[in-house]
């Protein structure tokens, strides 16, 4: 009986810790996870800024305090006029209310008492009674407060008559309710609520198409990064094979020059490179953003390294069937290396289509023609300063073209760039 | 089978038989010597040369009588039936004919041609979308099985449709018809003539020796020597172009005062360059009333100043704005690496436990370093808005949250991100370790996933805490991981220019934006002074060489450990 008891006791317990350890992993999952989504959004903010502002009119994007979806004001048809409309809250309900621009403005006062007046900034004061001029009667008097005069009214307040100071005055707007124009508010038109709803500019991104030769820069771009992958992988692919398979004189030592040329910095070359344009004539040339890019020390070497791991002897077999060396790259090593291809493809797109100073350099700012996109957003950046939806909208199309081959492909990124790391 | 009957042939070389055409290529090597030395005198006699000064002139001289000396030696080889001899010709006259070709592209406006692709593009865009289209039926053909009828007949007509196409834009752009007739005209000009003569003798010459093999008892290594070059030539011929001669050109031009904006050509000045650039002087104040520049040597200009006990040592420098630039960039750098690596490690150790959604999580990470640091600069540059960017305003809202909490009264910052001479760095850094993390914390993922599991549940085992066992076995563990993740950083760091460029702007006159090669892109395309330019840009390249240096010595130490 008393052993029973006792296993049953520790059975009990045993399954309490049981649940208490589930309880604690689940917690540090769900941290774990709200950690991880709240990276996640910091990384994709900028992004999702960039798409939202994307869509925005030129007003809405200098609205303070900042906000992401793209709204517009309404406006409403008054006579064959267009006037903008107002979104006021009385009492708990809201009107859609327009500027009665007959009434032109009504002036007002703004009174307090003695004690409430900020007296070194009456605009500024806190509680303000706001009253029609016409309706307050003027007493003459005036009253002192921290060395300003000011005069002083007699206001009716919940039906009294009261003295109170006037703070300032000022021309206020009327603002009727259409549906109702019995319902009217006086207000500063400048800081009245507009009403607004959301309301996306697609047309940005066709406006900003024109812009800066933003479409032709596009092609430009499309063809210089296709130029650019294909030769890279070419001569890597060739290049590789020939450092990986062929024993031939000189071969070890030149591996060596190559290996040693990766951790050459482009701007090293970037003076004598541009010289070298100039003198055969390529400045401001396609031809200069692709031919010297084919060559690439690294890829040859990614491609060297992966081709030593396929095994000799599916290459000795088809040397037996008499196949040559090109045939064996192009049908054994070609089809094997699938992923290490478009590992380097990506890398040379990427680079290829975000390249920057390369582009600055050789094209320069007069050959608008020959821009790629990079360039572009440059010149869109200071030809459309006051317009930063336009800005972030060419922004959008750069970025675009490589998010979507990052999620059609997004397996050989992050593996590829995994695996050329750790080698 | 043709590999062994050529290794036979290797036993016994025929020579003493000649073939006469064999003399005709002797001659060609020798006329092709002859030609190299012709154009080495003449390189020589040149006034200048593009202003590069005469050590170019006397450099490419060297090389075409180095060839002359090659292409004679090949013809006495040849002469004497000697494989080597045959491999040298073979190689130069091989190469001779890519060069040619290449040089009639380049005489007929061959690679200039891709601007008229491009503008022919631009023109018919429309049609592009016909490949589109094409492709299309293609794939969707593809989805049905072998001997599907739709398989053939669809592969068939989504293949048509974008032939249709292509032939449409090239005609329509223009490009079939002018692009062909201006070729033809150029080609049947008398030098492109004699170009297209030369490149053909010189691939007769090298052919008829690839298919003589036997004759000169070619021995298998000799083949592999010329089947090793033939798959390299395309490699390796840009390497030379665009690679290894501007390297040399740019190690000359650091030592000499080349400036293209100006009429002379470019003088040697020995080490003037760096001894510029590198100058320093050092000076001790003796009254709070001196001027720094009294203390300093000639032609310096105050760097920094420091105060140690009682006396204020002043630093001058002949190039104050190379020094800012170095310390900007070494600011950049340190804090990159602050900002970047710590966080990518966590980052890489929350992806590592075995949760569902983390690949999503990976990816979304990884997502800022695909995109050109160009358009990220124009986003970050509107975040960082004093006043309707979203970083003020959620400092803003932190701000008044604690306000609202602890009844304190903390102003609201204002941070004026981007024109703050004393922050717009920080700016930068921010936005690149934001561009960076996610990369970095992949590669660190990819090492988490190399650590023996068996080794972290043993200490589990043994007692150690989480912490513990980070400290202990897994960060020892990812040495060499971490070490490959700041080296590229690092050298990422060291040539920054694009983001301070793009997010700071031309038109911020701050040094404090100037990393070493926005310094560089200054004194070179601003000031043509691309002689001292070249001088910076070596400097550069040392501190990338001292770190991968380092990199190599500290990850072949680490091998044994992580094997």
């Amino acid at each position: 009986m008393a052993a029973n008891a006792q296993t049953a006791a520790r059975a009990r317990t045993a399954a309490q810790l049981d649940r208490l350890l589930k309880i604690r992993t689940w917690v540090i999952r769900i941290l774990v996870y709200f950690l991880l989504s709240f990276v996640a959004f910091l990384m994709l903010f900028p992004f999702l800024y960039m798409f939202f502002t994307s869509l925005k009119n030129t007003q809405d994007v200098f609205h303070a305090p900042p906000r992401l979806m793209p709204y517009s004001a309404t406006t409403m048809s008054i006579n064959g006029e267009d006037v903008m409309v107002y979104n006021f809250v009385l009492e708990g309900q809201e009107h859609k209310m327009v500027v009665d621009q007959e009434t032109g403005n009504v002036p007002f006062g703004f009174f307090t008492t003695a004690e409430e007046i900020n007296a070194a900034d009456p605009q500024s004061t806190a509680n303000v009674r706001q009253v029609k001029l016409a309706d307050v009667v003027d007493t003459g008097r005036e009253e002192t407060v921290g060395g300003e005069s000011f005069p002083v009214y007699s206001v009716s307040v919940d039906g009294q008559s009261q003295d109170l100071l006037m703070a300032y005055r000022r021309g206020l707007k009327r603002f009727v309710d259409v549906n109702d124009p019995s319902v009217e508010v006086f207000a500063v038109e400048r800081t009245a609520p507009v009403d607004e709803y959301v309301d996306p500019q697609f047309g940005n991104y066709n406006s900003v198409l024109q812009l800066k030769n933003l479409d032709r820069a596009l092609i430009n771009t499309s063809v210089v990064t296709l130029l650019v992958t294909v030769g890279q992988v070419t001569t890597s692919l060739l290049g590789g094979y020939a450092f990986s398979r062929i024993q031939f004189r000189g071969r070890d030592k030149l591996f060596l020059v190559y290996l040693g040329t990766i951790m050459i910095p482009f701007v090293v070359l970037i003076i004598p490179l541009y010289q070298l344009m100039v003198i055969i004539g390529w400045q401001g040339k396609i031809a200069a953003l692709v031919l010297p890019w084919i060559f690439t020390a690294y890829g040859t070497f990614l491609m060297r390294q992966f081709f030593i791991t396929i095994p000799k002897e599916l290459e000795e077999a088809a040397l037996l069937d008499g196949l040559g060396r090109f045939g064996i790259l192009w049908r054994i090593f070609v089809p094997l290396s699938g992923p290490a291809i478009a590992t380097q493809a990506i890398i040379t797109f990427l680079y290829a289509w975000n390249s920057f100073l390369w582009p600055l350099v050789i094209i320069g700012d007069a050959n608008t023609v020959n821009h790629v996109v990079t360039l572009s957003l440059r010149q869109l950046k200071t030809a459309a300063a006051a317009e930063p939806n336009l800005v972030l909208t060419g922004a959008a199309v750069a970025i675009l073209p490589p998010l979507v081959l990052f999620l059609l492909a997004q397996r050989y990124f992050v593996e590829g760039i995994a695996n050329t790391g750790l080698k | 089978m043709a590999v062994t009957s050529r290794s036979m042939g290797a036993s016994q070389p025929e020579s003493g038989k000649a073939l006469p055409a064999l003399y005709v290529i002797m001659v060609w090597q020798v006329l092709v010597g002859g030609g190299c030395l012709y154009v080495a005198s003449q390189i020589l006699q040149i006034e200048r040369i593009f202003n590069l000064g005469n050590f170019v002139q006397i450099f490419l001289a060297g090389v075409f009588t180095l060839i002359a000396a090659a292409s004679f030696f090949s013809a006495y080889r040849l002469y004497q039936i000697n494989g080597t001899g045959r491999l040298l010709a073979m190689g130069i006259d091989f190469t001779g004919m890519v060069l040619a070709l290449l040089y009639l592209g380049h005489i007929t406006g061959l690679y200039l041609g891709l601007d008229t692709l491009a503008d022919g593009l631009y023109r018919s865009l429309s049609w592009l979308w016909g490949i589109a289209l094409g492709y299309m039926v293609l794939w969707l053909s593809w989805r049905f099985p072998e001997g599907n009828l739709i398989r053939k007949y669809g592969g068939y007509a989504g293949l048509g449709v974008m032939a249709a196409c292509v032939v449409i834009i090239l005609l329509t752009s223009g490009l079939l018809l002018n692009g062909i007739s201006a070729l033809v005209t150029n080609i049947l000009r008398v030098d492109s003539i004699i170009v297209i003569v030369v490149a053909v003798i010189f691939g007769m010459a090298s052919a008829y020796l690839l298919r003589k093999g036997d004759v000169f008892g070619e021995t298998t290594s000799q083949r592999d020597t010329w089947q090793g070059w033939l798959f390299l030539m395309p490699n390796f011929v840009s390497f030379v172009l665009f690679f290894a001669g501007p390297l040399l050109l740019s190690f000359y031009l650091s030592f000499t005062d080349y400036n293209p904006a100006q009429q002379n050509p470019a003088q040697f000045v020995g080490l003037s360059n760096y001894t510029q650039m590198l100058s320093l002087s050092i000076g001790t104040l003796q009254n709070s009333e001196q001027r720094g520049a009294e203390v300093i040597a000639e032609g310096h200009a105050e760097l920094t100043r420091f105060t140690i006990g009682d006396s204020t040592i002043v630093i001058g420098a002949r190039d104050t704005l190379f020094w800012y630039s170095l310390f900007n960039t070494f600011n950049y750098c340190l804090f990159l690496l602050v900002f970047s690596i710590p966080p990518a490690l966590g980052l890489a150790m929350l992806l590592n436990s075995k949760m569902p959604g983390m690949k999503f999580f990976r990816a979304v990470f990884f997502i800022p370093s695909i995109a050109a640091v160009v358009g990220v600069a124009l986003i970050w540059q509107w975040l960082y808005d004093p006043t309707i960017g979203y970083i003020n305003y959620a400092i803003l809202q932190v701000v008044n949250f604690i306000n609202g909490l602890f009844g304190s009264q903390i102003a609201d910052p204002a941070v004026k991100w981007l024109t703050d001479e004393r922050i717009l760095m920080l700016s930068v850094v921010i936005m690149a370790a934001w561009q960076v993390i996610g990369f970095n914390s992949v590669i660190f993922l990819a090492g988490l996933q190399g650590v023996p599991r068996e080794l972290v549940e043993a200490a589990t085992v043994d007692g150690a805490n989480r912490w513990t066992r980070f400290r202990k076995i897994i960060l020892p563990l990812l040495g060499p991981t971490t070490f490959f993740v700041t080296i590229t950083t690092l050298i990422a760091g060291l040539q920054a220019f694009a983001e301070p460029f793009s997010l700071i702007g031309e038109n911020n006159p701050s040094t404090a934006k100037l990393t070493s090669v926005y310094y560089l892109y200054n004194l070179g395309f601003s000031n043509f002074r691309m002689g001292y330019a070249s001088a910076v840009a070596w400097v550069v390249f040392i501190a990338i060489f001292i770190v991968t240096i380092l990199q190599f010595r500290f990850s072949s130490s680490n091998r044994a450990y992580s094997d």
